[in-house]
């Protein structure tokens, strides 16, 4: 029976040795690579007419356009278009990571808590940056929620600047979590189906496991696209405090 | 909830499969996820920070502006046309408006011109009427005069007569002759008593 954690392996492919850093180009780097051919290729093939009435690709990449504005609309506001280009490229980097991990044999780079944590902290190094830039040290107002009695504070105050702090690590183990968890149970049931063939008489049994997986693959596939979105859809709600603090 | 429930189960499976990587000959080196093997941490950051650049700069020059500018061209297209529309609707309307206008105007003109029509017949029959029953009524006069003439005209002619015939008469009776203005006196006497016996 295959190892289920041998599809998160790393195998370099190009040795790179920068200094005493190892920045090979790995297969991780190899699907990163692809999911930018990917977009830039549906993005520049879907927008090369620019016409007025859209083709079928064109209605698409429209409507993720629309589907990130409305996004960034409802959860930071009009103020919240500069944040445009970031919110988007990081919804399509995530989306084809999750996306790309479901073709059988690929590499899912979303699946690697470095990758996540890298996304995280790009989010969360933003709010710091950008909220001190903008409201100086009126950004400390964030971790005193108004309406909060004044004896309460000692409590509440280290409350806030932990749940604050703690942010990138759920953002980023959230999705990690969601990944490798549905990749090892895929391989898993498909294991059970390739281990059942094995027993003789018994191996038509296989289909079980192999019917469940069919139905893990369509629930993956849902998750993929969920999980890109709720990690969007935090980042927005984290950048919302770089906009405006209510109090 | 079912993310939970799929942690919980991946949980499980990593337990499971690590016991199976401590059994295979070839894992027992690394026995744990290779996600927390720092070796390739270096790499992953800086690909996917090369990766996510390109996707940056590619979508904030190119692509954003093109389906934001292909969504605001749409929008002012649409909006010029509805414009478009509004314009020709409100120019139809004033050209119905105006030709009502005309309509109506020459609706009442038409009328004017049959009321004086109308009233210029009238006037000029009653003119007509007028004229002919002046024209008439001095005929008539005349006609009455000439007849009046005629008839006392006659009436001294048969006086005259009547006198001739006495003045005859007296002669043949008694062989005078007679004054004739006498003879035309007594006749009008007696006329004239014969007159009033008639009235």
């Amino acid at each position: 029976m295959a190892n289920p954690i041998q599809q998160f392996e790393i195998k370099p492919l190009i040795e790179i040795p920068v200094g005493g850093l190892d920045l090979s180009f790995t297969n991780s780097s190899l699907w990163m690579a692809i999911a930018v051919v990917v977009s830039t290729v549906f993005f520049t093939m879907a927008m090369s007419k620019k016409a007025v009435i859209p083709g079928r690709m064109q209605i698409f990449a429209e409507l993720i356009y629309e589907f990130i504005a409305g996004m960034i609309r409802e959860n930071i506001g009009v103020k919240g278009r500069q944040y445009f280009p970031l919110i988007f490229t990081l919804f399509v980097v995530v989306l084809l990571g999750n996306m790309l991990g479901m073709i059988p044999y690929s590499f899912t780079y979303t699946s690697h808590i470095i990758v996540t944590a890298a996304l995280a902290f790009l989010i969360f190094l933003t709010v710091l940056v950008i909220g001190f830039a903008k409201h100086g040290t009126h950004f400390f107002s964030l971790f005193i929620p108004p309406g909060v009695p004044g004896w309460l504070l000692p409590l509440i105050v280290p409350i806030e600047i932990m749940s604050f702090l703690v942010r990138p690590v759920t953002l980023s183990v959230r999705l990690f979590a969601n990944m490798i968890a549905g990749h090892i149970m895929l391989k898993v049931f498909a294991g059970f189906s390739a281990g059942m063939i094995g027993l003789g008489a018994l191996g038509v049994s296989a289909i079980g496991p192999m019917l469940f997986n069919t139905i893990l693959i369509g629930f993956e596939l849902l998750i993929a696209f969920l999980q890109a979105y709720v990690f969007t859809i935090l980042s927005c709600i984290y950048l919302k405090d770089t906009v405006e603090i209510d109090h | 909830m079912l993310r939970q429930t799929l942690i919980v189960f991946g949980a499980l499976t990593l337990q499971a499969s690590t016991a199976f990587a401590a059994t295979d000959a070839h894992e027992a080196s690394s026995g744990g996820l290779p996600q927390f093997d720092p070796t390739w941490f270096a790499s992953q950051v800086f690909w996917l920070a090369i990766a996510f650049a390109f996707l940056y700069f590619f979508f904030a020059r190119k692509t954003l502006p093109d389906i934001s500018g292909v969504i605001e061209n749409r929008r002012t297209h649409i909006e010029s046309d509805l414009e478009l529309a509004d314009k020709l609707t409100k120019e139809a309307e004033d050209v119905q408006e105006a030709y009502e206008q005309s309509l109506s105007s020459a609706r009442e003109q038409a009328s004017n011109a049959l009321i004086q029509a109308d009233e210029e017949m009238k006037a000029r029959a009653a003119q007509a009427y007028e004229d002919f029953r002046k024209r008439s009524e001095t005929e008539i006069r005349k006609t009455e005069e000439k007849l009046e003439e005629a008839k006392s005209g006659a009436l001294n002619e048969m006086t005259n007569i009547a006198a001739d015939v006495v003045g005859q008469a007296v002669e043949k009776i008694i062989g005078t002759k007679t004054d004739t203005a006498r003879a035309k006196s007594a006749v009008e006497a007696l006329s004239a008593t014969n007159q009033k016996k008639a009235a």
